[in-house]
């Protein structure tokens, strides 16, 4: 059965394009436009991956991700961070709130997957 | 007594005493000279003393006119004096102030004090006249009057200057009373604060000073009542005429026996008004830095995202995500690509200086090995190196191994620097030569094209900054990819440098520090 991993981004054409790379290579997408809703479904579907936008409307990705540590079943599940924020301190902050990885946009078609068949290891 | 002849009596009396000795011991004694005289004026006893005063042996003296030992201009009138005299005679003390002269037998003058007495004897009355020479005396006392008279023109100057300096002086100069009221003012105060002196003196001058400075001058003016306290470096303001306030500067010092403060104040209104500006200007500038470093960061945000698009579907597509695609597609779809991944090189290069500027550039290092990422580097710019009809060549010493280092940076340096030696140079090659010492690995980058005048140089590392070429070319980049390299081969603990000659290639060399 092929793994699922829950995208939680409010653009919609990123939203697109990570569904197609993901499906692409063989993975079952669920897709969350804001936080909470992103943690609902996280809960519900217990996806073997997260991918989360950082700058999302109302909860930010950093508050997001630390809601997602603190339920008890998600406690391992790993989470990408994905931003175009790039400033210093991004990264150190993602992992603080809990992510497990971390990738920069625009996203490398090639490194993009490596990551995502990275963060199962 | 019987009554005799006069002369006979006196001689008589002195004779008399003379058989006790007794009074011409007396006389012999006194400390000055004393002379005895008649009721006619003529000399009847004079003592050693009288002799060494006058000049006169005593046989010269006795029987003359006492009138001999005055100078002549005074002889006529002593004939008077010496007959009043004579009809009321009184004990007249030394000291009366009188100015006397004596004349010696060499006809000098001697300044004098005399005292008379007379004395009644059975020869009649005789006159006792005891006269000390006060030359000694007058010279210290002329000495002393020429001191004061000197000393008093030395004071007027020394005042009529003070007061020069003090009706001159730029700063506000006062005396102000413990009682709180001004005492004296230079006229700066007048063409400062343009009050009158009178208007200034008639109210305590804790009515001029600013309503919020009125408590700290109170303070600071009591301070100044006690011994030992100077004021330096105490601000506050001073009403103008008319309403305005004017920022002062203080300097005083207080004379607490005196009940007086002197002070000087200068008027800081202008400096003090630079000093707002300035904080202004640099708030200002501190702002506007700080809006530059969140317009950077949020702009290479918003471009980001759709460039995220562009990348991604475009990669999507030649990949063949969603169909094949016609050979003619592709090389579209790649001409996309390469715009795409340009724009976000120039997008990180902004990101980057915006970053280094700000120090906030992270270097993060690790052992890595050296000519794999040389190799990594030439292999990457090969293909664009040999479109332009260029050989890259790659040599590196066989002793260099690994390094402690960023290799994201150290990547991003050669990267930068190759990517500029092909950019800038039409034919020839292009090598890369890397040896190393004990501590350092020194990397060159040869190219054989264009190089870059003298006066460029320098000009090279800085940032926004693309040396004219003086060619009818502009070349494609943000012209911050040197000074980018510059800082970050700084901040891993290198060097770079340019050696240059026009028209025939550059040199481009970075050291980078082998160890931790």
């Amino acid at each position: 059965m092929s793994k699922k991993v829950l995208v939680i981004e409010d653009n919609e054409k990123n939203i697109y394009l990570v569904t197609l790379i993901l499906e692409q290579h063989g993975y079952q997408v669920f897709q969350a436009r804001d936080g909470i809703n992103g943690i609902k479904k996280a809960e519900t579907i217990n996806p073997n991956l997260i991918l989360l936008d950082i700058q999302l409307p109302g909860l930010n990705g950093y508050a997001v991700a630390r809601r997602i540590r603190s339920v008890p079943k998600l406690e391992h599940t790993p989470i990408i961070a994905v931003t175009s924020f790039a400033m210093v301190g991004d990264r150190e902050k993602a992992f603080e709130a809990g992510c497990t990885g971390y990738i920069e946009k625009p996203i490398n078609l090639d490194t993009f997957i490596e990551e995502v068949e990275n963060s199962f290891s | 007594m019987a009554i005799m002849s006069k002369e006979n009596s006196i001689q008589n009396w002195l004779a008399s005493r003379k058989s006790e000795n007794l009074f011409e011991e007396l006389l012999e004694s006194a400390p000055d000279a004393v002379l005895i005289v008649d009721n006619r004026g003529k000399i009847v006893l004079i003592n050693a003393q009288t002799e060494r005063l006058f000049g006169y042996k005593r046989i010269e003296l006795i029987g003359q006119s006492v009138e001999r030992l005055l100078p002549e201009r005074f002889r006529q009138g002593h004939l008077g004096l010496r007959t009043g005299y004579i009809d009321d005679p009184q004990v007249r003390p030394m000291g009366s102030g009188l100015n006397l002269f004596a004349q010696h037998k060499n006809g000098s003058e001697i300044p004098v004090e005399i005292s008379l007495s007379p004395l009644e004897t059975e020869a009649g009355l005789l006159i006792s006249s005891t006269i000390r020479d006060i030359t000694p005396r007058v010279q210290i006392e002329k000495e002393l009057r020429a001191a004061r008279e000197e000393l008093e023109v030395r004071v007027a100057q020394r005042t009529a200057e003070l007061d020069r300096f003090f009706s001159l002086s730029l700063d506000m100069l006062c005396i102000a009373g413990l009682d709180g009221y001004f005492k004296r003012l230079n006229p700066a105060w007048e063409s400062t604060l343009t009050f009158t002196q009178e208007e200034l003196t008639a109210q305590p001058f804790i009515n001029f000073v600013h309503p919020d400075d009125q408590e700290a001058t109170i303070k600071e003016a009591a301070n100044l009542g006690k011994a030992g306290h100077v004021t330096i470096s105490f601000e506050n303001r001073y009403q103008i005429k008319g309403g305005e306030w004017r920022w002062l500067l203080w300097s005083a010092v207080g004379y607490p026996e005196e009940s007086l403060i002197y002070a000087a104040a200068r008027d800081i209104t202008e400096r003090k008004q630079m000093e707002e500006d300035l904080k202004k200007a640099t708030d200002k500038a501190l702002e506007a830095d700080r809006l530059k470093s969140a317009f950077l960061a949020s702009m290479s945000h918003e471009l980001r995202t759709p460039l995220n698009s562009i990348i991604g579907f475009t990669g999507a597509l030649l990949r063949g995500y969603v169909g094949p695609i016609e050979p003619e597609q592709e090389k579209l779809l790649k001409m996309v690509a390469e715009s795409s991944h340009h724009l976000l090189a120039l997008i990180n290069d902004v990101l980057d200086i915006s970053k280094i500027e700000a120090d906030q550039i992270k270097i993060s290092k690790n052992l890595f090995s050296f000519p794999q990422t040389v190799e990594k580097t030439a292999k990457a710019m090969r293909e664009a190196a040999k479109a332009k009809g260029l050989s890259l060549s790659v040599s590196v010493a066989p002793e260099i191994e690994a390094i402690h280092s960023d290799l994201r940076r150290v990547e991003q340096i050669l990267l930068n620097l190759v990517n500029n030696a092909i950019k800038f140079t039409d034919q020839g090659e292009i090598k890369i030569i890397a040896t190393r010492d004990l501590n350092y690995i020194e990397t060159k980058i040869i190219d054989t094209g264009i190089g870059i005048k003298p006066d460029d140089l320098d000009k090279l590392f800085k940032p926004f900054v693309q040396v004219d070429t003086g060619l009818d070319r502009i070349y494609e980049g943000t012209g911050l990819g040197l000074s980018i390299c510059k800082k970050l081969v700084n901040l891993l603990g290198g060097e770079i440098w340019v050696e240059s000659k026009w028209g025939s290639g550059s040199t481009f060399t970075f050291t980078l520090p082998i160890k931790e």
